[in-house]
């Protein structure tokens, strides 16, 4: 099976499984930047950032023997996945995910359109700054539920809370955001 | 807020790539090898502590073999096969001995009449009162005495011959019960009573004796030394530290619904989970049984356990469904200590009860887990701490022939709690398994 590249994902993981280093470090070469950023929306420091992606490398690298490869996609969802899992697990163990609720975080409605339109337009760089200004907590749901599309229900049980504090979280999350967004958007004025 | 926002972000967001991290392939690369590495010293140190163990039990096997061939040798059948042998020197002795009867000077009737051999029994005290009377008649008795004895003699070779009597030792009889019973009815022809109870009592016992023991029951003997080579299933098992079951320390869980593709709505109503589990285990052992006496034996060895537990979550949704599959395995090398009594023994059957403990040690544990996006993702539990149990057995025993038997094990085993999390075995602490196996009887 190969994509508008011409890459034979069948044949790279046939060659990854065998131990084949070249096929290694094509599939990082492949997947590396994305994987980057994905971490990057979970872990802020960049060196655990570092260590996350190498432990989800190695990880995709010894279990791939059981991923069937369909296509690019494919590949990538798959290797998405270690990787939010890679990251969850360090934020854990660093007892990063504090999910109190602050009643001093509520914040008033804001309108939606200029929400709307902020998020649009402004650089996707300074977007994933300001997740990354986000508390732990709330930016791990965040991205779980808005960005991996995972249902509060699974949310809960990974990260051990109740659906009703999730759906909490993540409402606290989005205001929070908002409020970073646009608090960004009136500075660029 | 609305839908919008997040979708906008999700569209921005999902798709996007940063420059990697510096240095980051290099330090991948360098792990590779390094697992490599650690994987080739842990197979060979695992190697290296597998021959270790089988070579102490092979040690320890042979100077049990040898201490059991050896004790043997200076044991019972060499002192049956002296005691006849000193039974049959005294018998000669006898036979050698002066005869005062036919020692008498007196009488030259009897000297020509008496035929004594070295071999012949003679009579070794004095005669009774009845010596003064016809010296023929003692002379007719002790001749056809000596017929007795020598047919005794001839049945005396043949028992010392026979290997099923050498191991026996030669019990004493009551004296003479053969010999009076024929010099009774060699006496009728006499006119007189004669005594013959003095010659028998000092005679030595025969060998003869030696068939009262081939004539007794049959009965299993028990072998010194056996080995045991055994297979065991589990039949069923009681007690469960809980069927949610995904071991504590497991890596976050998969999100099982999410889809390659980004585009595809999710749906967040409540989803149906069903679970199932599947645990095999699988248990080899090899052990050798030493024989205390009749009844009772002790045994040990080394045991090899597998177990195989399969989970499988099923999640049904509104929209779809998925599932999510984990596999954990657990190797464990044991060594049990049991004490068997044999309850019933007749012929080629045997019965037994057999009760016991058993230290473990985990060799290797695993768990894997796969979703139906096929993610996997392994990890290690191995248990550094040793595992107890006690053991409880009830074992059928068929001697298909003399050194070769088989067994059926019906047994209960109960493992205590070691501390640990994710051990499989707490997972079921309580269990009934049936071991069929071989016996191999290296002893006499």
């Amino acid at each position: 099976m190969t994509n508008s590249a011409g890459i034979d994902y069948q044949q790279l993981v046939h060659d990854i499984i065998k131990g084949n280093r070249v096929a290694m470090q094509e599939m990082y070469n492949l997947t590396v930047r994305n994987m980057t950023a994905v971490c990057t929306r979970y872990v802020v420091n960049q060196e655990d950032v570092k260590d996350v992606l190498q432990e989800s490398y190695l990880k995709a690298f010894s279990g791939i023997r059981t991923f069937t490869p369909h296509d690019e996609n494919s590949l990538m969802a798959w290797l998405r996945r270690i990787v939010v899992n890679e990251s969850l697990m360090l934020l854990r163990r660093k007892k990063r995910l504090n999910l109190l609720v602050n009643i001093d975080d509520v914040e008033e409605d804001i309108p939606e359109p200029e929400l709307t339109a902020s998020a649009s337009t402004m650089d996707i760089g300074d977007l994933m700054a300001l997740i990354q200004q986000l508390p732990d907590g709330y930016r791990t749901i965040l991205n779980l539920y808005a960005i991996e599309k995972i249902p509060h229900s699974r949310i809960a049980s990974m990260l051990g809370i109740s659906e009703g504090t999730s759906a909490s979280q993540y409402y606290r999350a989005r205001k929070q955001l908002a409020k970073l967004i646009l608090k960004h958007q009136n500075k660029e004025l | 807020m609305n839908h919008d926002f997040i979708d906008i972000l999700h569209d921005r967001l999902s798709q996007h790539e940063m420059a990697e991290p510096s240095g980051l392939w290099q330090e991948i690369d360098n792990s590779l090898g390094r697992s490599l590495n650690e994987k080739k010293s842990l197979v060979a140190s695992r190697r290296n502590l597998i021959r270790a163990i089988a070579g102490a039990a092979a040690t320890a096997l042979m100077a049990v073999v040898m201490w059991t061939a050896l004790s043997d040798e200076s044991n019972t059948p060499s002192q049956g096969t002296s005691t006849v042998s000193h039974a049959n020197e005294q018998f000669a002795q006898a036979h050698t001995s002066p005869n005062p009867i036919t020692q008498d000077d007196s009488s030259p009737h009897e000297k020509g009449s008496v035929k004594s051999p070295s071999h012949k029994p003679q009579a070794s005290v004095t005669a009774p009162q009845y010596q003064s009377q016809s010296h023929s008649h003692i002379s007719n008795l002790s001749g056809t005495v000596s017929q007795v004895e020598e047919d005794m003699i001839a049945q005396n070779q043949e028992i010392e011959h026979s290997p099923s009597t050498r191991e026996e030792p030669v019990s004493t009889r009551p004296q003479g019960v053969t010999r009076a019973e024929t010099a009774q009815l060699t006496t009728d022809s006499l006119t007189e009573p004669v005594d013959t109870t003095m010659i028998i009592i000092n005679e030595p016992a025969p060998p003869l004796q030696q068939l009262w023991a081939v004539t007794e029951p049959t009965r299993n003997k028990q072998p010194k030394l056996e080995f045991t080579l055994s297979y065991n299933g589990n039949l069923a098992s009681a007690g469960s530290s809980g069927d949610n079951v995904f071991s504590d320390s497991s890596p976050v869980s998969v999100p099982e619904n999410s889809s390659p593709d980004p585009e595809e709505p999710h749906n967040q109503e409540t989803a149906i989970v069903k679970e199932k589990e599947q645990m095999v285990p699988v248990r080899v052992g090899l052990e050798a049984w030493y024989t205390i006496n009749e009844k009772w034996r002790v045994g040990s060895g080394l045991v090899y356990t597998r177990m195989t537990r399969k989970m499988t979550t099923t999640y049904t949704g509104p929209d779809k469904s998925t599932w999510s599959k984990k596999t954990e395995t657990a190797s464990y090398l044991g060594i049990p200590l049991e004490v068997s009594r044999i309850l019933w023994n007749r012929r080629r059957w045997a019965l037994y009860a057999s009760a016991g403990a058993m230290i473990e040690f985990n060799l290797k544990s695993e768990s894997r887990q796969e979703t139906q996006t096929e993610l996997y993702n392994k990890k290690d539990f191995r248990d550094r701490r040793p595992q107890f149990s006690a053991i409880a057995r009830l074992g059928l025993q068929y001697n298909v022939a003399d050194r070769v038997g088989l067994f059926l094990e019906p047994g209960a085993s109960y493992y205590f709690h070691n501390g640990a999390d994710d051990n499989l075995y707490m997972k079921h602490p309580f269990r009934f398994d049936i071991s069929l196996g071989i016996k191999l009887n290296l002893g006499k």
